[in-house]
C-alpha cells in the first residue's frame, strides 16, 4: 500500500490518488475495473439507443419514395447540417447542466473536503473527460454524413470538425462552471448563458430544418453549400475556442466548490443510470432539482378564482415558467416535415405519432408531479382521477395544436403520393386526430408511470444482467403506445382502428394513473 | 405493540388496527376514537411503528387487520370529502418545483375554497416565519423552512382534523413553542389532532390522550 505523508503535511494529489487506488485494489475493486464496468453499462445502453436511431435513420433516408421524388443531395446535406447544429445545441445544454467537471459524492466528502490541492485532484478527470468528449465528437462527426454517401476526405474532415466542436463545447461549459458569487442564492450566470446558446442553436436548427424541408417538398431544394471548406472553418474556430476555454477551465479547477462538484456528480450518476437502464426519470429528477435551485426565486403571482379549476390555471402558470419545454415541443414539429421531404410518405404518419408523443410529453410536468407525489395529491381537495384529468388538459390542448401544425406535412406527403400505399385515401384530418389522441395517450401513460419495481420474474442475462420483466414494461410505459400505433400504421391499419386503440390506451392511463 | 382505546365517541374511529411486515408485527389491535377538539399523541422509540400507524390511519398504507372510519364511513384516502377534512403532514410531502412558497399556499387556499385566500396566505406566511421566503422555490428551502411550509399547508386551509407525523422535527426552539400554542388553539377551535411526537414538552402541552407504542 502506498504510504501517505505524516500528519501535518498535506499529501500531494498524486499520493491521494495512489492511496485510493491501493485501497480499492485491497477490496478487490480496481479503479480500472470499476470504470470499465460502468463504461460497459453506458456503452451497451448507448449502443442500443444508437442502433435503433441509426436503423430508423437509414430506413428513412433509403426508403423507396413511392412518389418517385428521390431526395436531392442538397436537401439531404442541409438537413444533416441542421442535425449537426442541433446536436451541438443539445450537447451544450447537457454539458451546462452536468457541470461538466464533477466528482462522486464519496470523493467530495472524503477527499475534496480536506486541504488537498483540489485542482491537482480534479485535473486527471478533467483531461479524461475532455478527451472523451473529443472522441465522441469525432465519432459523431464521422458518422453524421454517412447517409449521404460521402467521400473519405469529407468523413475525415467532418470527424475533425466534430472533435474540435465537441472539445470547444466541453471547454466552454467547464469554463462557465465557476461557483456563484458569495451571498447569492442564484446559480452561475455563465452556465445559464451556455445553456441559452444551446437552446438558440436548437431553435436555429429546427427553423433551418423546416425551411429546407419545405423547400424540398415544394420541389425547389436549396443549392448545395461548400461543405468541405465550411467544415474546415468551423474546425479552426472551434480549436481556438477549445484552447481558450480549456485554459480558463483548467486554471479555475481549484476554485470549484464542493457543492458544484457534488451536484454535477449526482447528475452524472443519474445520466449513467438513465443510459444503462434506458430510463430518463432519474436524470430528469436530478436535472430539474438543479435547474430550479439555480433559478431560486420567482415573482409570486396570486391565482384567481377558487375550486378545482385553479389547478388548471396553476398548471398553465408552471408551464409558462418553463418556456424551453414549449420551445422543445414546437421544435419537434419540424420532424414530420423533414421526414416528408426525405422519406416514403407512410413514414410521415409514423414520425407524426412518435415525435408527437415526445412533443406532448414536454407538457406533462404537472401531470408527472401529481402522479409521482401522493403527498401532493392528498393536500388537494380533489380525487385522484379528477386530478389527473385536470392535469391532462394542457397536454391535450398541446396535442391538438401540434397535430394541426404538422397535418400539412401529411397532406404534402400524401397528396397524391399515397396512391398505392396502405394509407391511400386516408383523410388527413382523421389521421391527425388519431395521431393526436395517440400522442396524448403515450405522453399521459409515460407521465403516470409508477415508481420502478425491481422485483418479479426475470429474463435471462443478455448483457444488462438478469432483468425483471415488470421493469422492462415500466421502462417502456408510454413508448409502448407510440410504438404500437406506429406498427399499426406500417401494417396498414386505418385511422379508425388507430383512433380506437389510442382512445382505449388514454382511458386506461387516466383510469388508474398511478396504481397499475 | 400496544392496545389502548381512548373511550370517546368521535369522528375518527380506529378499530383493532394491525400491521405486519412479513413475520414482524409492527402493531396489533390498536383502537382509538378521536372526537373534535381532542388530541391523541402517539409516542414511542424509533421503529415502534408511529409513522406506519399514521399512514394506515390516513389510508396510504393498508393495514393487515382492523378498520378506520371517518364520519361513520370507511375512510378512503382519495375521497374528496376526506381530503377536504383531513390536513395531513407525513414524510412523503410533495411540492411543485416551479411554484414559490406563497403560490403553494395560495393554490391550497383556493382549491379548498377559502373565502379570502390572499389574507389567509399572508397570515400563515407570517405565522410560520416564511414571509421573507415567499418568492423562493422549494429547491432552495432549508429542511426547517420546508417543514414550516408543510405546516403552513395544513393551516392555510379548512380542516376538521390534523394528522401530523413528528411535526416538531427540524423546528428550532421558538418554532416548537409556536407549534404547541398553535395546536392548542386548533383544539380550542374544534379541530381533532392526531400526532406522533418525540418532544415531551409538546406532548405535555397538547395531548388529551397518549398512545404509547
Amino acid at each position: 500500500m502506498t504510504a501517505i505523508p505524516a500528519p501535518g503535511a498535506v499529501p500531494p494529489p498524486r499520493a491521494v490518488r495512489a492511496y485510493r487506488r491501493a485501497v480499492l485494489r485491497g477490496h478487490g475493486r480496481g479503479v480500472l475495473r470499476t470504470a470499465l464496468g460502468a463504461t460497459w453499462d453506458v456503452v451497451v445502453g448507448a449502443a442500443v439507443l444508437g442502433a435503433l436511431g441509426a436503423q430508423a435513420g437509414r430506413r428513412l433516408v433509403h426508403g423507396v419514395p413511392s412518389h418517385g421524388a428521390a431526395v436531392s443531395a442538397s436537401t439531404g446535406g442541409w438537413l444533416l447540417a441542421a442535425a449537426a447544429v442541433a446536436l451541438v445545441g443539445a450537447a451544450l445544454r447537457g454539458l451546462a447542466a452536468a457541470g461538466p467537471v464533477s466528482a462522486q459524492p464519496a470523493a467530495v466528502s472524503w477527499i475534496l473536503a480536506g486541504p488537498v490541492d483540489r485542482a491537482g485532484v480534479l485535473a486527471p478527470r478533467f483531461w479524461l473527460s475532455a478527451a472523451g468528449a473529443t472522441a465522441v465528437g469525432a465519432a459523431v462527426g464521422a458518422l453524421l454524413p454517412v447517409p449521404s454517401d460521402p467521400t473519405l476526405a469529407l468523413v475525415l474532415t467532418a470527424a475533425a470538425a466534430g472533435a474540435a466542436v465537441a472539445a470547444a463545447s466541453f471547454a466552454t461549459a467547464a469554463a462557465a462552471q465557476q461557483p456563484r458569487a458569495a451571498g447569492s442564492i442564484r446559480g452561475g450566470r455563465w452556465r445559464a448563458s451556455v445553456a441559452g446558446v444551446g437552446t438558440g442553436l436548437l431553435i436555429a436548427a429546427a427553423a433551418a430544418g423546416l425551411v429546407v424541408a419545405l423547400a424540398g417538398l415544394a420541389g425547389h431544394p436549396l443549392p448545395a453549400g461548400p461543405t468541405g471548406p465550411v467544415l474546415v472553418v468551423v474546425a479552426v474556430a472551434a480549436v481556438v475556442v477549445a484552447a481558450v476555454g480549456g485554459w480558463r477551465a483548467r486554471a479555475g479547477l481549484g476554485r470549484l466548490d464542493r457543492g458544484t462538484l457534488a451536484s454535477g456528480g449526482a447528475l452524472v450518476l443519474g445520466l449513467t443510470t438513465s443510459v444503462a437502464w434506458l430510463d430518463t426519470s432519474l436524470l430528469r429528477g436530478v436535472a430539474d432539482e438543479r435547474r430550479w435551485r439555480d433559478r431560486a426565486t420567482v415573482r409570486t403571482r396570486r391565482l384567481r378564482g377558487s375550486g378545482p379549476g385553479v389547478l388548471l390555471r396553476a398548471d398553465l402558470r408552471r408551464l409558462a415558467r418553463q418556456p424551453d419545454r414549449v420551445v422543445g415541443c414546437a421544435a419537434l414539429a419540424v420532424v414530420p416535415y423533414v421526414v416528408a421531404a426525405v422519406a416514403d410518405p407512410i413514414w410521415v404518419s409514423v414520425a407524426q405519432v412518435l415525435a408527437g408523443s415526445l412533443a406532448v410529453s414536454r407538457l406533462t410536468a404537472g401531470l408527472r408531479a401529481v402522479s409521482d407525489q401522493p403527498g401532493l395529491r392528498r393536500m388537494l381537495r380533489v380525487d385522484d382521477r379528477s386530478l389527473h384529468m385536470l392535469h391532462a388538459v394542457l397536454p391535450a390542448v398541446g396535442a391538438v395544436v401540434w397535430m394541426a401544425v404538422t397535418a400539412p406535412a401529411l397532406v404534402a406527403a400524401g397528396d397524391p403520393a399515397l396512391a398505392g400505399t396502405p394509407a391511400a385515401g386516408e383523410p388527413a384530418l382523421g389521421a391527425a386526430v388519431a395521431a393526436a389522441v395517440g400522442a396524448l395517450a403515450a405522453a399521459v401513460r409515460a407521465a403516470t408511470r409508477p415508481p420502478l419495481n425491481y422485483g418479479g420474474v426475470v429474463v435471462p442475462d443478455v448483457g444488462f444482467g438478469a432483468t425483471p420483466v415488470g421493469l422492462i414494461a415500466q421502462v417502456l410505459r408510454g413508448a409502448d403506445v407510440a410504438l404500437l400505433l406506429a406498427g399499426l400504421i406500417l401494417a396498414g391499419a386505418g385511422y379508425p382502428i388507430r383512433l380506437a386503440v389510442a382512445t382505449v390506451a388514454l382511458a386506461w392511463s387516466l383510469r388508474t394513473p398511478s396504481a397499475d | 405493540m400496544c392496545t389502548r382505546r381512548a373511550e370517546i365517541v368521535g369522528v375518527l374511529e380506529v378499530s383493532e388496527l394491525t400491521r405486519r411486515f412479513g413475520e414482524h408485527t409492527v402493531f396489533a389491535d390498536v383502537s382509538l376514537d378521536l372526537p373534535p377538539g381532542e388530541a391523541v399523541v402517539v409516542t414511542g422509540p424509533n421503529g415502534a411503528g408511529k409513522s406506519t400507524l399514521l399512514r394506515c390511519v390516513v389510508g396510504i398504507d393498508k393495514p393487515d387487520g382492523g378498520r378506520v372510519r371517518w364520519d361513520g364511513r370507511e375512510l378512503r384516502e382519495s375521497d374528496p370529502a376526506v381530503r377536504a377534512a383531513l390536513a395531513v403532514l407525513l414524510d412523503d410531502a410533495g411540492l411543485f418545483p416551479e411554484m414559490s412558497v406563497a403560490e403553494h399556499l395560495d393554490l391550497l387556499a383556493r382549491v379548498h375554497g377559502v373565502s379570502d385566500p390572499d389574507a389567509a396566505v399572508d397570515e400563515v406566511l407570517a405565522e410560520v416565519g416564511l414571509a421573507g421566503a415567499a418568492d423562493q422555490l422549494p429547491a432552495t428551502l432549508s429542511s426547517g423552512q420546508r417543514q414550516r411550509l408543510m405546516l403552513g399547508s395544513c393551516f392555510v386551509r379548512p380542516r376538521q382534523m390534523l394528522v401530523l407525523d413528528e411535526p416538531e422535527q427540524r423546528l428550532d426552539v421558538p418554532g416548537r413553542d409556536w407549534l404547541a400554542r398553535r395546536l392548542v388553539a386548533e383544539k380550542a377551535a374544534g379541530v381533532g389532532v392526531l400526532l406522533s411526537c418525540h418532544d415531551p414538552a409538546l406532548v405535555e402541552a397538547v395531548a388529551d390522550w397518549v398512545l404509547e407504542l
